[in-house]
């Protein structure tokens, strides 16, 4: 439930989703549907007020919040439209973030995030800082970052919304080889073409599923 | 602040809202933009006003010092002249009644009112109380009350109601009365002129007008009078002048038309009608005396005034970077919108008056409150400065609260146009905006190549700065240009340096060399940036040095980046901490020199503080050197010489000839009255006080005192020569090898006298040092014989002190040891320099809100990086842990850089003798670690509060949320 001042809003109602390991499932819908709440209730971004989100066999919402953010840390990637990159960190300090969180000596995190960064094909530019970057570059680097802990997931919300559409392609391609190779993804996308990559789509309207559809 | 200065500033206000206004009525779009960016988060508008006012405050309080100084010395034109204006010394007491006339003829609708008094030094003694007390200043005068009551048309304002005392009776002044314990119907004994006369007291009579008459020579801000009968004090010396005493004077008294204050105003007038009505061949000289103390008030006045406002200037410095620091922070978050209105046809001047508009916000806001909050600054002020000023023995000054609109008004003003200036200069930079850059959020390219402009106006400068600071070298007003000129220089060849070494190398170059130059170019210049006595010079000395040292600290950051990065390597909260203050160096700079400025000044005056409390043996030497006993008699009835080298226990007497002369050096138009000492050779021999300069061709100090003995053209003067106002660093009226006119205050005879000294420490007040035969020949009678340098066996000052005290009450004794009178000063010095720290506190106050507000704003500014960071894994206390360890980075850097600038400069001054002559350097650990320790904890207090809610921040709202 969204608070407003006019009074609450159900976001989300009546779910009932089941993402298998490896699985690539992108979440279409209208603006205001629903898609991006939903990917912060399934990552342990956001509180839900009733029901559960299970990962691994545990439940994210009866974890403490310090408890959660560690199993972020741990388990899950994130790709967001906006990049979000951190601006005064440099490309490869930025991969090596979730590695550093989850407890990697910093030498074994700069040589792992600078081989991610080889593999989205930045590592020339790994010492920039994200304004020296190219939007395609930025969202490469947060590609990078997502996958550089080897998490069990990644949330990609509208990874191409700010891309042209070849980068967009050229990111999309990354991501379904990454998935090919085992990585669970799920994205959020207002983008036909781009949903039509992943292996299902829902569709959403106004916090529920609205239909779900296997592609390949 | 006086009330013709006002108008300007205000006008200037005026004018400065008045344009801005028009802009936001013709185009109301950039007042939509203005005023809705201001008032769209009022508690962020809350916290840049918070920052911006105290400056204002600190303006504004500083004002009301002055004005309390002012009325609390113009005070003593009501109880100690009422309504004289002016007085004429007569040496010959018949003389008196014809001048009278003389004046009375002149039916001068200026006067309305003429008489006359007798007042001479001498001193009293009572046991009304049980115990026998004493009062060696007490001053006798005769006059006639029936006389003297409707003088000026306004009884009260004399404070002689009743009637004249009959012989063997006295009316006592309240403060005779305080000091003698005694009252109404007590008995009185009155040694003067080697005669006691025993008086019964019929009345206490208020510190009002006459009945507090006071010519103020003595320094004194008491009036301890006892009124007698006339006839008295020729009784008294009919038997002769006792040897050394100073004969009698009559006093012609003459007031002005108008109130005690008002009168004063037609002074110069009246004295001209006076002295033509005297005729040409006299040589009575007509003392503006009420004109003189106004005068003085204004001087002491405007001196606190500037005290306080030039050691406020750092924290109104502060203020500026801190309202600097939070626009350009304003302008980095709403980068992308000023990109975009650019982009849809913004010119950048537009951009500049939407600033304007909502920086006339907070300006007006700031001045108003900042003005209301100065009046609480300058009534703790005062509260707290009270206590001492009433401790300072016969210098103690009574502190009126006091303020005028003037002062709240303009205080206000200044801190408005002070905000509107920086908001006009940071707003022309930031509208400086790339447009694409901007939008997509691109980092500033550095410049690839200088404008062609840029390098020939900076070596404009370079030359301008150059010629100036060579065409003043050794001038001691131009402290400016010697403390500004060489790094001026550097500063405009930096272009022509970026284009042969490359920026970084070229800004360490200059900033190494400016931060050298402020620490050491006071030696350089032979004391350029201080001997000016202008507490100003400090002020730009420490604003160059710290803006020099955080310089070199940013430039350096990136060859320190490395090393700090490998120590937070591993910890993630000290990594996120470190990167934003070492990324961001602009802003961190501006926070970092907000820090240092106050902190430097603060620990500069614990440091000074310490160094001179713990001089009281130096500074004891200085001041006695020879001797350890200063002794003081009352001038018509002082003990011989003999007399005092008699007491058991005292190895060598000297006497000196002491009074009130008028000097005249070139600095001023007005003779100004100032204490002379006539000292004799055999001080000389025994040992004369330490003196801090010398004129040219003496090699030691030894060499001048012998030349003053010998040469009567001579003369050595103290360091706070003609100085009235004290509060600090005065104007210095003469130096070595100056020339200057001494000057008989009764018979005007004038004569030359060479500086050919100054003395370091004078806590006794014998003002200017010539040898008595050249004290004889100027002033004649005038002067008395009532000092005595004296010195005793080891560790019999106590007991010579106390016999000297209780033998000669009849003369007016009082002996004090140097180190006494030392630990005296030194107590009300130390006072005095908490009571600037306390003020400076205030700037501190600046630098701690400062770091709480940049903290507050760089929560929200980087709300969304918080938000990724969470959702990457960071946990909120890490968040929480990342901001307080980057205030604290920012604040020990801050605190660092100032303390050690402090230290190093109070070093180098000292250890130069900047500050006197044997003065030993220490260095106050415990107070500067408190000091510092104190400034840390409470910026990370400061943040704690913005910290928390950082470390609040949801996530998912926050990344959703784009502002």
């Amino acid at each position: 439930m969204y608070r407003t001042g006019a009074g609450q809003v159900a976001a989300l109602n009546d779910l009932d989703l089941s993402i298998a390991p490896g699985e690539f499932l992108a979440v279409m819908g209208p603006s205001g549907s629903g898609k991006t709440t939903l990917l912060n209730c399934l990552s342990g971004l956001d509180d839900i007020d009733s029901g559960s989100v299970v990962i691994a066999g545990e439940d994210l919402h009866q974890m403490s919040d310090a408890t959660r953010t560690r199993r972020r840390a741990a388990q899950m990637g994130f790709i967001f439209q906006a990049f979000n990159l951190i601006p005064v960190f440099s490309a490869v300090e930025n991969v090596e973030l979730p590695l550093l969180l989850a407890g990697k000596s910093p030498a074994e995190a700069r040589k792992r995030a600078e081989a991610t960064l080889e593999t989205v094909g930045l590592g020339a530019r790994k010492n920039h800082r994200p304004n020296e970057l190219s939007g395609g570059e930025q969202q490469r680097v947060t590609i990078a970052r997502a996958l550089s802990g080897d998490p069990l997931i990644v949330w990609a919300d509208e990874p191409t919304g700010n891309l042209d559409s070849e980068t967009a392609m050229q990111i999309m391609d990354l991501l379904v080889a990454l998935n090919r190779d085992g990585l669970t993804l799920v994205l959020v996308t207002h983008d036909q073409t781009i949903g039509e990559m992943a292996g299902r789509v829902i569709k959403m309207r106004d916090g529920r599923i609205e239909s779900t559809a296997t592609t390949a | 602040m006086s009330a013709q200065a006002l108008p300007p500033l205000v006008i200037l206000l005026v004018v400065a809202i008045l344009v801005i206004a028009y802009q936001a009525v013709r185009r109301p779009f950039l007042r939509r933009l203005g005023l809705r960016s201001a008032l769209r988060r009022p508690a962020e508008t809350g916290l840049v006003i918070a920052g911006s006012l105290l400056g204002t405050a600190i303006i504004t309080g500083s004002f009301i010092v002055g004005n309390t100084l002012n009325t609390s010395i113009r005070q003593f034109a009501f109880t100690q002249l009422g309504p004289i204006d002016e007085i004429i010394r007569v040496p010959d007491p018949a003389q008196a009644p014809g001048i009278e006339s003389k004046i009375a003829a002149l039916h001068d609708p200026r006067i309305d009112g003429v008489g006359s008094l007798v007042a001479i030094p001498a001193s009293a003694a009572s046991s009304a109380s049980g115990s026998r007390r004493a009062e060696p200043q007490t001053q006798v005068v005769e006059a006639n009350f029936d006389a003297l009551e409707s003088f000026g048309h306004d009884p009260p304002t004399t404070g002689l109601l009743g009637v004249t005392p009959a012989p063997g009776h006295s009316d006592i002044s309240q403060d005779l009365a305080d000091s003698l314990d005694a009252g109404v119907g007590d008995r009185v004994t009155l040694y003067m002129y080697g005669s006691s006369i025993d008086v019964t007291v019929d009345r206490v009579l208020p510190t009002v007008g006459i009945a507090g008459f006071s010519t103020g020579t003595s320094n004194s801000s008491l009036s301890p009078n006892a009124f007698v009968a006339p006839g008295t004090v020729a009784d008294a010396i009919s038997a002769g002048l006792p040897p050394g005493a100073t004969p009698p004077q009559d006093l012609v008294i003459v007031s002005n038309r108008g109130g005690v204050t008002d009168g004063a105003a037609v002074s110069s007038g009246v004295t001209s009608a006076i002295e033509r009505s005297l005729g040409p061949s006299s040589t009575l000289r007509v003392d503006e005396i009420k004109k003189d103390l106004l005068d003085a008030a204004d001087q002491s006045g405007k001196q606190f005034s500037s005290l306080f406002l030039d050691i406020g200037a750092f924290a109104i410095v502060a203020g500026i970077l801190l309202l600097v620091n939070i626009f350009v922070m304003l302008s980095e978050e709403r980068k992308s919108q000023l990109g975009m209105l650019r982009a849809v046809g913004l010119r950048r001047v537009d951009l500049v008056r939407s600033f304007m508009i909502e920086g006339a916000i907070y300006a007006l806001a700031a001045g108003a409150l900042g003005g209301v909050l100065g009046i609480g600054v300058g009534w703790a002020i005062v509260k707290i400065a009270a206590p001492i000023f009433s401790g300072a023995g016969d210098f103690s000054l009574k502190l009126l609260f006091s303020m005028t609109a003037a002062s709240v008004i303009g205080g206000a003003c200044i801190g408005a146009l002070i905000s509107l200036v920086t908001v006009l200069v940071t707003s022309i930079r930031i509208s400086r905006v790339n447009i694409i850059r901007a939008i997509r959020d691109l980092a500033e390219p550095r410049l690839a190549k200088m404008r062609r402009r840029t390098l020939v106006g900076g070596l404009a400068l370079s030359l301008a700065a150059g010629a100036g600071f060579v065409s003043t070298f050794g001038n001691k007003d131009a402290f400016a240009l010697a403390i500004l000129g060489p790094p001026m220089v550097l500063f405009g060849l930096l272009p022509l340096g970026t284009r042969i070494i490359g920026r970084r190398t070229a800004v360490i170059a200059v900033a190494l060399t400016s931060l050298v130059w402020g620490i050491f170019g006071n030696t350089v210049t032979g004391g350029q940036f201080f001997d000016g006595g202008n507490l100003f010079a400090f002020v730009l000395q420490g604003i160059l040095l710290v803006f020099a040292a955080i310089t070199l600290l940013s430039q350096s950051q990136e060859t320190m980046e490395g090393g700090i990065r490998r120590i937070a390597a591993k910890r993630l909260s000290l990594r996120l901490a470190l990167a934003y203050p070492l990324a961001r160096r602009f802003r961190t700079g501006l926070t970092l020199i907000m820090y240092s400025l106050v902190i430097f000044t603060m620990t500069f005056i614990a440091v000074l503080s310490t160094v001179f409390g713990s001089q009281i043996d130096t500074a004891t030497h200085d001041a006695g050197g020879g001797f350890n006993i200063y002794v003081s008699a009352s001038g018509s009835n002082p003990p011989t010489v003999s007399d005092i080298a008699s007491v058991a226990g005292v190895e060598h007497a000297s006497p000196v000839l002491y009074g009130s002369v008028l000097y005249k050096p070139d600095s001023v138009t007005d003779p100004q009255p100032w204490p002379v000492s006539g000292i004799t050779k055999d001080l000389v021999d025994v040992g004369a006080p330490t003196l801090t300069k010398r004129a040219a061709g003496f090699t030691s100090d030894a060499r001048v005192w012998d030349k003053l003995i010998a040469d009567p053209s001579t003369v050595v003067i103290d360091s706070f020569f003609l100085q009235k106002g004290g509060g600090g660093p005065g104007t210095v009226y003469a130096a070595p090898g100056d020339n200057l006119q001494v000057i008989d205050p009764i018979t005007n005879k004038t004569s030359t006298r060479t500086v050919i000294g100054i003395v370091s420490y004078d806590p006794n007040f014998a003002g200017a040092y010539m040898s008595a035969r050249s004290v004889r020949a100027a002033f004649g009678k005038q002067v008395s014989a009532s000092r005595f340098y004296v010195s005793t066996a080891p560790n019999r000052e106590t007991a010579v002190t106390t016999a000297l005290q209780g033998r000669f009450v009849a003369n007016g004794v009082e002996a004090k040891t140097f180190r006494r009178v030392v630990e005296d000063q030194q107590r009300i010095s130390t006072q005095f320099l908490h009571l600037m720290q306390g003020y400076l506190a205030l700037g501190l106050l600046v630098g701690i809100a400062g770091l709480g507000v940049v903290m507050i704003r760089a929560v929200r500014e980087r709300r969304r990086e918080i938000g990724v960071l969470r959702s990457l894994g960071f946990l909120s206390q890490q968040v929480r842990a990342a901001f307080l360890i980057e205030s604290g980075f920012v604040a020990f850097e801050g605190i660092a850089v100032g303390s050690v600038l402090a230290i190093v400069t109070a070093a180098q001054l000292v250890s130069h003798g900047d500050f006197g002559k044997g003065i030993h350097f220490l260095i106050p650990w415990v107070q500067v670690l408190v000091l510092t320790g104190a400034a840390f904890v409470a910026s990370l207090v400061a943040t704690a509060w913005p910290a928390r809610q950082a470390s609040r921040i949801a996530p998912a709202v926050a990344l959703r949320v784009a502002d």
